[in-house]
């Protein structure tokens, strides 16, 4: 340090000074009083920086939008050893320190037209299906969503890409739920659709969304063809509360009502309601002489705000299978039905949310194992997560 | 040496007290407001009133201003706006709203405006990666509730009070220039800024 202040431009200025009087004394005077200067200085320019205005538009084009998340977790099934009984989506590491996923995503508006890319890495991530990259190598990353859109008008748009489905309470992001495990119906239903959509906005209050998806979910190309059909009804009766009715249907992946509504009913206290029905496609899963069946299912999401950072919620969730031949891994077997609990809370310090949560899953019949490997009808668990948004 | 540290220091404090000077104040309502009133001797009432109107018109094209009210007799006018805020990070990207209230009331050779009714919503992150507004959820600068901790309020208020004010200097040299620009020949093509060196 003090011999880059000898060799510094200062050093000329001081010629007139003997270096062999400088002792160490003088040296340490001259750093520090270098030192406010520059800090005098830096103070300034950031009080110039803080007063600069732009005389352009009274409200600036929207920024190029960086946000994502990165989160991880740990759970442990009450089952002990690495029992991780309740199937849903995600969080079913046992007994472990686990990660989720690292999710980056780009947004950029320039007159009516923006595009949107996000990019998941990791288990969670993985987890949420295809299985393979779009080159079709093993999976190394998930597109989350990646379209663009236009606005014809300030009420009609058209959007075109692989979005996020708009079926459903909850989302593959940690960022977008509050519980962390997630439900039966989310598990179940789709997670993206590849599609063309048309929305129009009648009024704040009332749109509607049409379009044409590719006939596989959670693909980044069809099977076959552009065959499913989904349109989606917002409503907002009142100040706070929204309802999304949702279909999503087609010969491929099969056919689901969904309705799916929040109402903020004080600033403390908000009630979500997810409601689904599920068709197979008679053709679904493997079944030989024609799947019939799906599922059926409601959630209730009640959450209370304790303070600015502590929230705390129970999602309380009916799933049922219907009889049939549909089946698959993460659901009851035909006809049977689970009950499940989830006591969650968020608990907010910046950017970062810790979420413990409870969750007891009660099945109709036996669907579970207990610590012996015994065929149970319950499981339960405890998470907790830490998810950091940015 | 240390007498030159010393005069940088009180320069660079005279201009952050010099920023901070306009800031959102209490009125006898108990409301956050920002409060201004502007001399402009060449002007009539008529032509202050026309102007205003246009300049709050050309803002209202991009949906961030709405004008409620006007009446030309008493030449007056009311709109109402929002804000966006940011988060203070890499990655940018909105964190809320602060909606507003403007009134603005014109007399010869001079007008006075005020922003009030600031009201916050926070921004929530969708799943379709856009940042949009968290409906039902809102709060008055006033009452901030369990939306607002005091930190977030503070910084907030000194937005909104920027704002108010990058607004009332557009209006005002808007009002002064008609709304005709002449740039200089050496400047065509670059961004022009200045600095705002308070009021």
């Amino acid at each position: 340090m003090a011999s880059n202040y000898g060799n510094g431009k200062h050093e000329n200025k001081q010629t007139k000074i003997n270096h062999s009087q400088i002792n160490q004394t003088t040296i340490k005077t001259i750093m520090k009083s270098k030192l406010l200067l520059i800090c005098a200085l830096a103070a300034s320019s950031l009080t110039v920086k803080a007063a600069v205005v732009d005389t352009g538009k009274v409200v600036a084009d929207p920024p190029l939008v960086i946000s994502g998340s990165v989160d991880t977790y740990f759970k442990y099934d009450f089952a002990g050893k690495k029992i991780a009984n309740i199937p849903t989506s995600f969080a079913n590491e046992q007994n472990s320190l686990s990660l989720g996923m690292i999710d980056l995503g780009l947004k950029k508006t320039v007159g009516k037209a923006t595009f949107v890319g996000e990019l998941s890495f990791g288990p969670r991530s993985n987890g949420a299906i295809p299985l393979t990259s779009p080159s079709g190598s093993n999976t190394a990353y998930n597109i989350q969503n990646l379209y663009v859109s236009y606005n014809f008008t300030d009420k009609f748009n058209i959007t075109g890409g692989y979005m996020a489905t708009f079926v459903g309470y909850e989302v593959i992001s940690p960022v977008g739920n509050f519980n962390y495990s997630t439900s039966y119906l989310f598990t179940n239903g789709p997670f993206q659709n590849a599609g063309v959509k048309l929305t129009y906005a009648f009024t704040d209050k009332v749109s509607l969304m049409a379009g044409i998806f590719n006939d596989a979910w959670n693909q980044y190309q069809s099977v076959n063809d552009m065959s499913t059909f989904g349109a989606q009804l917002m409503v907002a009766p009142v100040k706070g509360w929204t309802a999304y009715l949702n279909v999503v249907a087609g010969t491929f992946s099969g056919t689901e009502f969904d309705l799916t509504t929040t109402y903020q009913i004080t600033d403390a206290f908000k009630l979500g309601l997810n409601a689904a029905d599920f068709t197979a496609p008679e053709w679904a899963f493997g079944a030989t002489g024609g799947a019939k069946g799906g599922f059926t299912g409601a959630a209730l999401y009640p959450q209370y705000a304790v303070s600015k950072d502590v929230t705390l919620g129970l999602r309380g969730e009916y799933f049922k299978t219907k009889t049939g031949t549909f089946s698959g891994s993460s659901l009851p077997a035909p006809g049977e039905s689970v009950t499940a609990f989830t006591l969650t809370a968020n608990v907010k310090a910046g950017p970062l949310t810790f979420i413990p949560e409870v969750r007891l899953d009660n099945g109709s019949k036996t669907m579970f194992v207990d610590s012996k490997g015994v065929a149970t009808k319950s499981a339960s668990q405890v998470v907790v997560a830490a998810v950091y948004a940015f | 040496m240390n007498k030159i540290i010393a005069l940088i220091c009180c320069i660079a404090l005279s201009k952050v007290a010099l920023a901070q000077k306009d800031s959102l104040a209490l009125d006898d309502r108990g409301k956050y407001i920002y409060y201004k009133v502007v001399s402009m001797d060449k002007y009539n009432a008529d032509v202050l009133y026309k102007r205003s109107l246009n300049f709050f018109d050309i803002i209202s094209k991009d949906k961030s201003f709405k004008i409620t009210g006007q009446n030309a007799k008493t030449t007056s006018l009311t709109g109402t706006g929002i804000l966006i805020t940011y988060k203070p990070s890499l990655a940018k990207h909105p964190d809320g709203k602060v909606a507003y209230t403007l009134k603005m009331e014109i007399k010869d050779a001079k007008y006075r405006y005020w922003l009030t009714d600031f009201v916050y919503t926070p921004y929530f992150r969708d799943r379709y990666n856009n940042y949009v507004p968290d409906k039902g959820i809102s709060a008055t600068m006033e009452k901030p509730s369990k939306v607002l901790n005091e930190k977030e309020l503070n910084k907030y208020i000194d937005e909104s009070a920027l704002f108010a004010r990058q607004l009332g200097e557009k209006l005002k040299k808007y009002i002064s220039t008609n709304g005709i620009v002449v740039p200089k020949k050496d400047t065509v093509a670059k961004k022009v800024i200045h600095i705002d060196k308070g009021f």
